[in-house]
């Protein structure tokens, strides 16, 4: 069972987001982080253009609070940005909760 | 006294799926007696109305209750009043009487808190966002979560309890600095501008040291005055 | 809880109108610990509450579940007009009416299930004749209307004023007072075997 080009950049996307430290999760209220083939995680969304390049990514995240926040959502955007070959001006990070 | 409206079927603030005024269960439900007026009234033998008798039960002896007369000299010396009211007297020991579902206390609400707990959770309310960090980076918070880390700064100040905390971005979608305003009660005894001072100047320093969130104005207004707590500030979760 | 600072909760006493205000607020603007402390403070009054209404533990706890989860999402629109405590009930009472409403008569009455034991009998005798005028009462109950039925516990077993029982329920007083007397009726016939 192959992946296809848009959940492998989710896929991606979404493992180097966990690795950021200060990130505790993703968005609460997601049944399962990877989804069966051709399902994504709605915390993590990537949009492609009619190239397939990637267009935005919009990633919601729950952050630790031994880490000020707005750095650990910097740092999530220069991650995500890398981990989707993509401009970090492209990627958007909310922080959905603090634990 | 109108008699003859039909009442309302259900109050408006119930559960937003549910349709009562449409609910044909409600209609069925219904006995002779439940719209007032439609029904003549009982009478016992002695002629006195079963009701009224019934009722001067309720304020017989308990003070603060208007309207209603106490027991006359007829419903204490009449045969058929006094057996009405043994019968609801019998009733009442029986619908009063304790089982032993109640013996083990109050019901133990962890099992009704946890199942809650468990459905709130999950449900996002999301609220506005707030920006974060610099102008130009794209990175947001929840209001709502920006606000619990306001209150529990302002928390830090001694005799302080948190209330309302409303944050808002600069119109227009723009993104800048923020604008506080947070409602707290303080203890008696408590100097209320030197408290205010100390917990603005916390809650600023803590939206921008724990969040990197920038504000440009946080407005303090006490809205009451509290008795000093039984459980110390700081409690530890 | 939150990590800092006692959430401005109850004193010993348990809920108190100027701490469940606090909380409400904070509640309504999406904080959930603020909410578990209400939950917390009320919990056992509902439970109770609609066990007497609904007349079985589980059904109870159902309607106490959802009741509360309904007053979280309503919460941003209740701005403490009234007590919370006070809007609460009124949930509870409502989502326990239209449970009762929904029931669908009790065609065999001999299903219904037997209600807990009475407590402290001084003889066997009297404990069994307590034990079946309870069972007689469970069964007199299920005669009557939802709305009877509400009104009645209300008035009797809570000792709530008609005035707060009509506004509760959205009725006028006078239908109250009509419902209560129809439910005394029904059910003092039903208690008139142990006379």
């Amino acid at each position: 069972m192959t992946t296809s080009p848009a959940d492998a950049v989710c896929g991606a996307v979404t493992d180097a987001v966990l690795a950021v430290p200060g990130v505790a999760c993703l968005r609460p209220g997601l049944r399962g982080l990877l989804q069966a083939a051709g399902r994504r995680p709605g915390a993590v969304r990537v949009a492609h253009d009619a190239a397939g390049a990637v267009r935005a990514v919009h990633i919601e995240i729950v952050a630790r609070a031994q880490h000020r926040t707005a750095d650990v959502a910097r740092a999530v955007r220069t991650a995500a940005a890398e981990a989707a070959a993509a401009p970090p001006a492209a990627v958007t990070v909310t922080v959905t909760g603090i634990v | 006294m109108a008699m003859n409206h039909p009442e309302p079927v259900g109050p408006p603030d119930e559960h937003p799926d549910e349709h009562p005024d449409e609910n044909p269960g409600a209609r069925a439900g219904e006995r002779p007696g439940d719209h007032p007026g439609e029904e003549h009234a009982e009478l016992l033998a002695c002629g006195r109305d079963l009701a009224a008798v019934w009722e001067q039960t309720e304020y017989a002896g308990r003070p603060g209750h208007t309207g209603r007369a106490q027991a006359d000299a007829h419903t204490l010396g009449c045969a058929h009043c006094r057996e009405a009211v043994a019968d609801l007297e019998r009733l009442r020991t029986a619908a009063l009487a304790p089982t032993t579902a109640d013996a083990g206390g109050p019901p133990d609400a962890s099992a009704l808190v946890r199942r809650v707990m468990d459905v709130v959770r999950l449900e996002l309310r999301p609220g506005r966002t707030l920006p974060l960090g610099e102008a130009d980076e794209d990175i947001w918070m929840y209001e709502s979560v920006a606000a619990r880390t306001v209150r529990a700064a302002a928390e830090e100040v001694p005799g302080v309890r948190a209330g309302s905390c409303r944050i808002a971005p600069p119109g227009g979608g723009v993104r800048g600095p923020v604008t506080v305003r947070l409602e707290v009660t303080v203890e008696y005894g408590h100097d209320l501008r030197a408290t205010s001072e100390a917990v603005r100047r916390g809650a600023v320093s803590a939206a921008r040291d724990r969040l990197g969130l920038t504000v440009s104005a946080l407005d303090v207004t006490v809205t009451d005055l509290h008795d000093p707590a039984h459980r110390p500030q700081g409690a530890t979760p | 809880m939150s990590a800092q600072g006692d959430p401005g909760g109850a004193g010993a006493d348990g809920a108190s109108g100027a701490g469940d205000r606090l909380l409400a607020v904070r509640a309504a603007e999406g904080d959930e610990e603020a909410f578990e402390v209400l939950v917390h403070l009320h919990g056992a009054a509902m439970l109770q509450l609609a066990e007497r209404l609904m007349g079985t533990r589980t059904e109870a706890e159902d309607a106490v579940q959802d009741a509360f989860v309904s007053a979280w999402r309503k919460l941003p629109e209740f701005r403490g007009e009234a007590e919370f405590g006070t809007w609460l009930h009124r949930i509870v009472t409502n989502r326990c009416l239209n449970l009762l409403r929904a029931r669908r008569p009790a065609a065999d009455l001999d299903a219904v299930p037997e209600p807990a034991a009475p407590e402290h009998q001084s003889s066997p005798v009297r404990a069994a004749e307590s034990h079946a005028a309870a069972h007689d009462l469970d069964r007199a109950m299920r005669c009557l209307s939802a709305e009877q039925r509400v009104c009645w516990v209300l008035r009797e077993i809570e000792g709530r004023p008609y005035e707060s029982i009509a506004r509760t329920v959205r009725i006028s007083p006078e239908a109250v007072r009509a419902r209560v007397f129809r439910a005394r009726r029904v059910l003092t016939e039903a208690m008139a075997a142990w006379r």
